[in-house]
């Protein structure tokens, strides 16, 4: 698979990434970048984040508000998830299985 | 709180971008800055480099496509009108497949549409030569130079045709669209 395959696979599984965190608590842009890249290995170019959350919040799956009393001094825009997003993740998090398990089994034996 | 100091690159990338979005209310446009500028300064401070951090973006104006494209889509909807409509749609026939196949379908129809309203102007001043015409060998609509060889089917009916379908565009243009539309 070319690099561009991977990189629209890894796109399309990026908002049930930023949902997953995000049911987890409430986190910042940055950091919330860091998380995906790190925990869930979905790594996203430096703004791709933002415009996903942007849809993600026009969707009314999660909320943010921006706070002024942060560690570095300088005011945070933080997002969490609302009730509609945690039940959009629960659809989510099913299907993926759902396909994961199909295809695992379609791609036994082969390299 | 002080305002933060950026470098001058990420000051023109910032002004770049927000005018790039133009089309989305202030609210929306400052508080996409702010938090890009936010972003900017933190990484800065965690030691990256500012041209590194830039080239992660892109272009300003093909990164505010990306909040555009969201923007038309949610007019669309909540307007609800064909104007919002017809373009959202065009949008997202780029990345979807079922919004390529309804603008493929609405294409052909205002195609269709379109061209019987031409037929039908052009009608008002060539009455005579101008129609649906069939013959032995020919069927088609248009200009015919020998009228007298051939049946013109339409008469004036071609307006009242042509209202109708230029109608039925419109309004099947609308459901097929907002029908798409929410489902993305």
């Amino acid at each position: 698979m070319n690099n561009k395959n991977d990189t629209q696979l890894l796109k399309g599984l990026a908002e049930l990434a930023i949902l997953a965190a995000l049911s987890k608590r409430t986190q910042y842009g940055l950091e919330l970048l860091s998380e995906v890249s790190v925990q869930a290995g979905i790594h996203l170019g430096e703004g791709s984040i933002y415009p996903l959350l942007h849809r993600l919040q026009k969707d009314k799956l999660i909320v943010s508000e921006w706070r002024l009393n942060t560690p570095s001094g300088r005011p945070r825009k933080y997002y969490k998830c609302t009730k509609l997003g945690r039940a959009a993740l629960s659809e989510k998090i099913n299907s993926w299985r759902s396909i994961r398990k199909t295809l695992d089994e379609y791609l036994k034996g082969l390299r | 709180m002080t305002k933060a100091i950026l470098p001058s690159e990420a000051v023109k990338f910032l002004r770049r971008l927000k005018w790039a979005l133009t089309d989305l209310p202030r609210d929306d446009r400052d508080d996409i800055a702010s938090e890009l500028s936010v972003h900017i300064e933190e990484r800065i401070k965690g030691g990256a480099e500012i041209n590194d951090i830039l080239s992660g973006f892109g272009s300003p104006e093909i990164y505010a496509r990306s909040f555009i494209i969201e923007h038309e889509y949610s007019i669309a909807l909540a307007t609800r009108r064909l104007a919002n409509l017809m373009p959202a749609l065009a949008t997202q026939a780029a990345k979807n497949v079922n919004a390529l196949a309804a603008t493929v379908l609405l294409g052909a129809m205002w195609l269709g549409a379109f061209s019987l309203a031409v037929v039908a102007i052009a009608k008002l001043f060539s009455p005579a030569h101008i129609g649906l015409w069939r013959s032995e060998t020919e069927f088609y609509l248009g200009f015919h130079d020998d009228p007298l060889s051939a049946s013109e089917l339409l008469g004036f009916w071609i307006f009242p045709l042509t209202l109708c379908a230029l109608l039925s565009a419109v309004i099947l243009s609308r459901w097929i669209a907002l029908y798409t539309l929410e489902r993305k």
